[in-house]
């Protein structure tokens, strides 16, 4: 569960700091402990905002977020649009999402309903482990073995396309997106299934019409949750495919995602300088996109909480 | 009523921190009394290797060197925050004037000569490039090998990421400043492109010459100045140093003033054979014994 929990801590904390029955110094300590962690999150945010301002102010909020070119460095016209980078962070994030969903839920279907509990003792804990791998591991995959797949599949001359951050991306996602979704369908309440079975439904009516509308709030948050998972992803995108901002939505080009171009641009960007600020901006950006998807699994993951107590 | 106050003493310990933190990420110069040095990434591996070595052969003097890109350096060394500034290229007409105006005069050293290598896969037939060529591939213009020579295949160009110090002297040298293709895809590295020109059979890529000599699966292709020219590979040692290799360049140190006590103590060690031992270890070029006794005696 710990995806799930970053920005629901502070208000969920301010709301225990007056819990009966824990006075003292533990109490105390605790409370420190969270402020530091609450006060990381609003330095990040200051911190971004602040390094954004110039590029706001010079370059325009419009100009920012509608141009269609990305050529910061450029000598006679530099251009500062953050749509194909926002278009590429979009493609990625969708080719994993359409690939990840059908296989995630298909395990998770399986998992929590079809599999032997013996089975699932053993393929559940194997396939969160995917989740614990370093995704500079990933990328490496994708960078040496998994784009000659991906060329050699569909013919094309390099596989450093869009589709194989893709398709990398879903293998990430998926054990994100198992793990929290089995959790949500594990808690529905036994006396749903024993009602089914009891009215005669078969072991697929009860899945399809009971456990998952059910556990679908749960399902849905998983699903954010792993997307997330692939916005924010940096390293095994830079490896995966050609690093060019072009403003597409083919799968067979090359992307820049918003993450690769911090990533990419801020090492050497001239500290001060108007392209600095706009990586600040990108990052801004990037940071509303994940806090609006986080609160909005959020949201949905508390209703689904509330359903059955 | 204390729960109140527990949250309102939580809210502003929180700004607090907040504000504490954020001003030790932006703020905050630090003087040391050890030569401070910041410029050139290209050179920053080079420069670093070279301070430890000093450290070891002296006790006196320490140099404290950090990266920023060139540009970074140079400003830095007008506004006189440093001592020394590293370069991958020269000081512009505009910063030496406004380091006179801030009274300070910069003096060039040279202290390596770098060669940049034209790679393509190990299959591609197309073996020699011009200038002109290369400027087409990289601004979109060539975008198949049979338009140069070779095979009916597409060109996928890699570059370094915008903000490297190889990505500026290509870009003023081979582009004379226009726009790259939005198509040449950025890598973060040497090892990088040489990886994907390796596994895309219409790559080509350009890559410092240490790494060229190592990668495996990638060809490097003469170069020319132009179509009358006779073509150099950056391997050769002469063509590099005589300048006929068209992308061979100088790296840079720059000081306030002529070097003295302990910079001076420094940028003599950098010129020393041990130094420049560094400089081939490093994958550059040492300099010509010309340049080198010409730096000498700067000093």
């Amino acid at each position: 569960m710990k995806y799930i929990n970053r920005t629901g801590a502070l208000s969920r904390v301010a709301g225990r700091t007056g819990l009966k029955g824990f006075d003292g110094a533990p109490h105390l300590i605790l409370f420190i402990i969270t402020l530091i962690s609450a006060t990381v999150l609003v330095t990040v945010a200051a911190f971004l905002i602040l390094g954004s301002l110039q590029a706001f102010r010079v370059i325009g909020i419009v100009e920012m977020l509608g141009g269609t070119v990305w050529n910061p460095t450029s000598f006679n016209n530099p251009a500062f649009g953050m749509l194909p980078l926002m278009a590429g962070t979009f493609l990625v994030s969708f080719l994993a999402a359409v690939i990840a969903i059908p296989i995630g839920l298909g395990c998770t279907i399986y998992l929590a309903e079809i599999a032997h509990p013996k089975v699932r003792a053993v393929l559940k804990p194997a396939i969160e482990l995917l989740a614990g791998i370093p995704s500079v591991v990933y990328g490496l995959f994708a960078l040496l073995i998994l784009q000659g797949w991906v060329a050699q599949v569909f013919g094309l001359q390099t596989g450093y396309v869009a589709l194989n951050g893709g398709i990398i991306l879903a293998v990430m996602m998926i054990p994100i997106m198992v793990s929290l979704a089995e959790d949500a369908i594990a808690a529905v309440p036994r006396e749903l299934r024993e009602a089914s079975y009891a009215l005669g439904a078969t072991r697929w009516e009860t899945m399809r019409s009971v456990i998952l509308p059910a556990s679908m709030s749960g399902i849905v948050a998983a699903i954010i949750l792993s997307i997330m998972r692939a916005v924010g992803e940096t390293m095994a995108v830079l490896m995966a495919f050609n690093q060019t901002p072009l403003l597409t939505l083919d799968p067979f080009s090359g992307v820049q995602t918003m993450t690769a171009t911090i990533a990419i641009e801020m090492g050497e960007a001239a500290v001060g300088g108007l392209h600095y600020s706009s990586l600040f901006a990108v990052g801004v950006v990037l940071f509303i996109i994940t806090l609006v998807m986080n609160t909005v699994a959020n949201r949905i993951m508390l209703r689904y909480s509330e359903a059955y107590r | 009523m204390q729960r109140k106050i527990t949250i309102t003493i939580g809210v502003v310990a929180v700004v607090i921190m907040a504000a504490v933190a954020a001003s030790m990420l932006t703020g905050g110069e630090d003087k040391r009394t050890t030569i401070a040095q910041a410029g050139s990434d290209t050179l920053l591996e080079l420069m670093t290797e070279m301070s430890e070595s000093f450290s070891e052969a002296q006790d006196d003097v320490a140099v404290d060197v950090t990266g920023g890109g060139s540009g970074v350096g140079i400003k830095d060394l007008i506004d006189g925050n440093i001592d020394v500034a590293q370069a991958s290229r020269q000081m512009k007409s505009t910063e030496i004037a406004a380091a006179e105006a801030n009274g300070i005069e910069a003096v060039e050293f040279s202290v390596a000569i770098d060669g940049i290598a034209i790679v393509v896969n190990a299959a591609n037939e197309v073996d020699s490039l011009t200038m002109e060529e290369l400027r087409g591939i990289y601004n979109g213009t060539i975008t198949n090998w049979n338009q140069v020579g070779g095979a009916d295949q597409a060109i996928t160009a890699y570059g370094r990421q915008t903000t490297s110090g190889t990505y500026e002297f290509f870009f003023e040298t081979v582009m004379h400043k226009e726009d790259f293709s939005q198509e040449v895809s950025q890598e973060t590295g040497n090892s990088a492109i040489a990886t994907k020109v390796k596994n895309d059979a219409g790559g080509i890529g350009y890559i410092g010459i240490g790494y060229a000599n190592q990668a495996t699966g990638v060809s490097i292709v003469l170069l020319g100045a132009d179509a009358d020219s006779e073509a150099f590979l950056p391997t050769d040692e002469g063509a590099v140093y005589s300048g006929d290799y068209p992308l061979s360049r100088h790296l840079y140190v720059y000081t306030a003033g002529t070097p003295d006590g302990a910079v001076k103590q420094w940028v003599e060690y950098i010129l020393s054979d041990a130094g420049q031992q560094i400089v081939a270890d490093t994958g550059f070029y040492k300099l010509d014994a010309d340049t080198l006794a010409a730096m000498k005696a700067k000093l």
